[in-house]
């Protein structure tokens, strides 16, 4: 991607509160066009506030954000609705209506829903871009199942399919693997990777854990008390001095394979 | 003998009050708000009284009562309940305990000013003998506005039902069609108001709705009624297709293919629970 390519996500003295308390703190930061970039850091740091302020759903206490070249803290109203139409977004918790009797193709064409205009009926494309995603992500079986009655995996990979279907430009993943097995797990991590692959699309992804990143993830923006404490490539941001600050003395990263995890440090007696 | 002329549009009146209400209730329960009827009902009261204390009698006290309706309606769906950090039930508690009181301020301030409350106490239980085809043809175009609304908003609002929240993310205008949908939900109630009664819309909102969520979400929590249905037609010898499914998918077989005696029979270890006291398993084991 050349490097004259407008940021997808740009901030400058970004201020979010919680209520009255102040959350973060931000001097500048971008995301470029075309990366998977991933927002880490301890519970409560801000990672999802950053997300849900991207797509406007938070307003900044003071301070610019730019999502897509566009100022979503001035927006309002109808130019909001069209810069989130640009934008997928997978939720860290996910809806829990169970009673409602709403089949996982019927979930995958809500993504279609805003780009079809306002009262307006899907089209025969819209629904066969809902039926492609449904299929990329291995989800055509399942398509007349309910929603309610497939498995935690299936249902994050249903409202990803959802988020795609929806053509974004920027994609924001807030925890896709949480409550998800190990192989649930790997499965959501190879799909991500898989769709950069395909579609070059810039992804933000909020984790907890370094083996959630996929291969492609070159850049991590560490938050901790406010800030941004260090970015860029894992390797370089999880040292044993910031490990031992933020989770303790007891663990080490490994990297390799471009893949990366944090695992108990091996003891003298082991 | 069968008076048409009069009974025709109590008959009319009553069904469109029940397919209109039902229709509503759909959404309303699929949105976990079953009690907005109740609180649309005491707010329409409310402006009602109020009317008639400013001298407004009969199909005049209606307008008031639409004011109070739709002003509940608006104050629900243009707040946002992430940005407010209010449930939306919260909201319905406070605005329905706001308009309860008001209502039977009013109602008191009739009895200290020497003027009849006859009128607007009558909404409360509402008439359906008196139901005239003035009132039908209201509810007639009640139930019209709210099934063109349907028609071109159903993508929009069934999104609202899976997650208002997400579809708000995902750049569809939820908040605009969701206070649309309140607004008429609102006016239908109001209409249907004066010929059904303010406790019986309740029923006929949140009964219905309920129950087809049961019946047709094919979940696994059912209501025992629906068991109770169940059972005769297992004995009756028809298939159980829920459990019939389900034993498929486990790779068992299905239950009407197991002997009776096991299908009846508790576990051993169930058995034992139930029917010995904790002091006779005490005394079996020493």
């Amino acid at each position: 991607m050349p490097a004259t390519d407008p940021p997808a996500i740009e901030w400058r003295q970004l201020h979010l509160h919680v209520g009255h308390r102040p959350l973060l703190e931000l001097d500048y930061g971008r995301a470029d066009t075309g990366s998977i970039q991933a927002l880490m850091g301890r519970n409560g740091a801000g990672k999802t506030s950053l997300l849900r302020a991207c797509l406007g759903l938070i307003t900044p206490a003071r301070g610019e954000l730019s999502v897509l070249g566009q100022p979503v803290h001035a927006l309002r109203g109808a130019a909001l609705a069209a810069l989130r139409r640009r934008i997928g977004y997978v939720p860290q918790l996910l809806p829990a209506r169970s009673e409602l009797p709403i089949t996982v193709r019927e979930v995958v064409a809500i993504g279609r829903t805003a780009r079809a205009g306002l009262g307006q009926r899907l089209s025969r494309p819209d629904w066969d871009t809902v039926d492609a995603w449904l299929d990329r992500l291995g989800l055509t079986p399942l398509a007349q199942r309910p929603f309610s009655q497939i498995s935690g995996g299936e249902q994050r990979k249903t409202i990803l399919a959802r988020a795609m279907a929806q053509e974004p430009e920027l994609l924001l993943l807030d925890e896709p693997t949480a409550n998800l097995d190990l192989g649930w797990r790997e499965r959501i991590v190879e799909t991500i990777e898989s769709l950069f692959a395909q579609t070059r699309l810039t992804v933000v992804l909020v984790c907890h854990e370094l083996e959630v990143l996929p291969p492609a993830c070159r850049h991590v923006w560490l938050l901790d008390a406010g800030r941004v404490a260090a970015s860029g490539p894992p390797e370089t941001v999880f040292t044993p001095e910031r490990i031992a600050t933020l989770y303790g003395d007891s663990l080490e990263a490994l990297h390799g394979n471009g893949r990366h995890a944090i695992v108990p440090r091996r003891t003298a007696h082991a | 003998m069968l008076d048409v002329v009069f009974w025709a549009p109590v008959m009319v009146g009553g069904t469109l009050a029940g397919a209109s209400s039902g229709v509503l209730g759909t959404f309303i329960v699929g949105m976990r708000i079953p009690f907005l009827g109740v609180c649309v009902a005491h707010a329409a009261l409310a402006g009602a009284v109020f009317g008639g204390l400013a001298g407004l009698t009969g199909q005049a006290l209606l307008l008031p009562a639409l004011a109070g309706a739709i002003l509940t309606a608006l104050a629900l769906g243009l707040v946002n309940p992430q940005r407010a950090r209010l449930d939306d039930n919260t909201m319905l508690s406070f605005l329905f305990s706001t308009t309860m009181g008001l209502a039977f301020l009013g109602i008191g301030l009739y009895g200290i000013l020497g003027r009849s409350d006859h009128d607007v106490r009558s909404l409360l239980w509402g008439s359906l003998n008196f139901c005239r085809w003035t009132d039908v043809r209201l509810m007639l175009l009640a139930s019209l506005a709210l099934a063109a609304y349907l028609a071109v908003f159903f993508k929009e609002l069934r999104a609202i039902l899976f997650s208002r929240a997400d579809a708000e993310a995902a750049g569809i205008r939820a908040t605009a069609v969701w206070t649309g949908f309140l607004v008429l939900a609102a006016a239908i109630l109001t209409v249907n108001f004066q010929t059904v009664g303010g406790l019986m819309i309740y029923s006929l909102i949140s009964n219905p709705a309920a129950a087809a969520f049961q019946l047709g979400s094919r979940l696994s929590a059912r209501p025992a009624p629906v068991r109770r249905v169940r059972r005769p037609q297992r004995l009756g010898g028809l298939p159980d297709r829920g459990r019939h499914r389900l034993a498929k998918r486990r790779g068992d077989r299905p239950p009407l293919l197991r002997p009776a005696a096991r299908r009846r029979a508790p576990p051993p270890t169930q058995r034992t629970f139930k029917w010995r006291s904790a002091k006779s398993r005490y005394c079996c084991q020493s």
